[in-house]
């Protein structure tokens, strides 16, 4: 299993490189044209110091700012068991030797993502509304898939890309606003028919407008990719393909949009969240491949190892392969089989509670028992002094 | 979450593991989508019928948008508000009393267990 890790890191590294490749040269146009001819050397070195300030700031920072852009909160096991065994499960499953922190969301849009720079302080992050939508199995499966982010190291390398192509559009856009403002030195310096400048000139304009695309689509084909591999450990590590397929299902049929995503951080979770659902096909401004697709390739697996998906991926896709071949040699297959929880699954509905009821607590709401039978939860900005049971038309006294 | 009609924060009144969220000024309440799909034990969305109404447009109290007036009642007399990304649905007071207020739970355009869950939560109010 490392080897098709390594070979797909592999790639997703090639690609990466050729996007360090991009900044350089986006440097060195800039250079050639604001600093004058052989100042090119300077403008790979300042579009090198923007992308070192902006690497070690999203290496100190990146996962703290990505949750609390998100709005997560970190949960322990007392607030949610379920959540919380699913995931001590899924660490031995994928074999990463520290469970990583566990976060909760309160938005109703089902979605998942998964962060941190070292699978050693990792965190996962689901939302309320996926914590009331999928039951265990299904939950188990969206769990998989953000842990095989983690062990891939997935987490690492998109951070490291998704810089690069912000880089890389930071310093195209200013280029391109100081070129309109007029700027340049070499243009004052010309002392007539020096053509190499206006063919630096030319090369600067192309690679400013084109390099910012190019990055993205370099970032979204980084990401793509890692999706498949992070389906085929997920079926793997729950040995029960049906169990994220279905979740999948679930998550694109729900209405709701996630709030606190950006198109920075959309790759992170485990389905796009800018995207309306039924996206169709996959194409190059793609984060994610197509759902549907991603789905029937689970749902064709005859077992639950990474060839079983390998074969169901081309079957599905009529493509190549997606794992390697030379790392499908020895690669298990496997059989599926339904997870079975130490504890009984609680329903849909006592769950749903269980996720409210953390909610309610942090956000201070005050609970009411009625003796009706009717629980009533008081927000703490309540503007009446009482409050009515709307079954027995009992007032609560809240001062 | 604030009540589409007052503007001010609404509480929840939980009964049989179903959440309603309920204004205390105005008597509206709001059935939310993750609540109905709970409900029903189905995240399809419901099938509304669009209506004409003269009451105001409220906006949603999830989404921001503003929603659908529908009909729900038997010969079309009760018209309630729908999110169009369907979030939930509104009710304002009168409306919740003049569901609560029919015997009869054929012809409304609500699914049955949502209608009964409704009848349940308010049992007396204007009833026959």
């Amino acid at each position: 299993m490392w080897e098709q890790i390594a070979a797909n890191r592999r790639k997703s590294i090639g690609l990466v490189i050729s996007a360090a490749l991009l900044l350089g040269a986006l440097g060195w146009a800039g250079g050639e044209y604001f600093l004058g001819q052989g100042g090119g050397t300077g403008g790979v070195l300042i579009a090198l110091v923007v992308w070192l300030v902006m690497t070690l700031a999203a290496w100190f920072q990146g996962d703290s700012i990505m949750l609390s852009v998100a709005g997560a909160h970190r949960v322990q096991k007392e607030d949610l068991p379920q959540l919380f065994n699913v995931v001590e499960e899924m660490t031995l499953a994928s074999g990463l030797s520290k469970m990583p922190a566990v976060y909760v969301i309160d938005d109703p849009a089902p979605n998942a993502f998964a962060a941190g720079r070292r699978p050693e302080n990792a965190a996962v992050a689901v939302t309320s509304g996926l914590l009331r939508t999928l039951d265990r199995d299904e939950l188990q499966g969206v769990i998989a898939h953000e842990m095989a982010h983690v062990r891939n190291r997935d987490i690492q390398l998109m951070l490291f890309a998704g810089v690069l192509a912000g880089a890389i559009v930071i310093l195209a856009e200013t280029g391109l606003r100081g070129m309109w403002l007029g700027g340049g030195r070499s243009r004052s310096r010309r002392d007539g028919g020096s053509d190499g400048n206006g063919l630096v000139a030319i090369l600067a304009v192309v690679l400013m407008i084109l390099a910012p695309i190019l990055a993205q689509l370099i970032y979204f084909a980084v990401s793509r990719k890692r999706e498949y591999l992070a389906d085929a450990s997920a079926a793997s590590f729950t040995r029960y393909p049906e169990g994220l397929a279905s979740a999948l299902e679930k998550i694109s049929r729900a209405p709701q949009r996630l709030g606190g995503a950006t198109s920075a951080t959309a790759p992170m979770y485990i389905i796009n969240p800018l995207k309306r659902n039924g996206q169709m096909a996959a194409n190059g401004t793609s984060t994610h491949p197509p759902i549907d697709e991603r789905i029937r390739i689970l749902r064709s697996m005859a077992g639950a190892g990474f060839a079983d998906y390998d074969r169901s991926y081309r079957e599905v896709t009529k493509r190549g392969g997606v794992i390697p071949g030379s790392a499908l040699k020895d690669a298990e297959t496997g059989q599926t089989a339904r997870s079975t929880g130490a504890t009984p699954a609680p329903s849909t509905r006592e769950n749903a509670r269980k996720v409210d009821d953390f909610f309610y607590r942090r956000d201070g709401y005050r609970k009411v028992e009625c003796a009706c039978g009717t629980t009533l939860r008081i927000p703490a900005d309540f503007a009446t002094p009482a409050a009515k049971c709307p079954r027995c038309g009992a007032l609560h006294d809240l001062r | 979450m604030k009540c589409p009609a007052c503007r001010v924060p609404m509480y929840v009144a939980e009964y049989r593991q179903i959440e309603l969220d309920l204004c205390g000024q105005c008597e509206g309440v709001w059935f939310d989508r993750g609540e109905l799909s709970l409900l029903l034990g189905d995240d399809r969305p419901l099938a509304v019928t669009a209506a004409v109404s003269e009451e105001a447009t409220r906006t949603c109290p999830l989404c921001d948008k503003p929603m659908d007036k529908v009909n729900i009642g038997p010969d079309r007399r009760v018209v309630v508000d729908h999110c169009p990304q369907d979030c939930g649905l509104w009710f304002d007071a009168t409306e919740v009393a003049a569901l609560t207020g029919e015997l009869d739970a054929a012809g409304w355009g609500l699914p049955p267990a949502v209608f009964d869950f409704l009848r349940e939560m308010f049992p007396a109010k204007g009833g026959k």
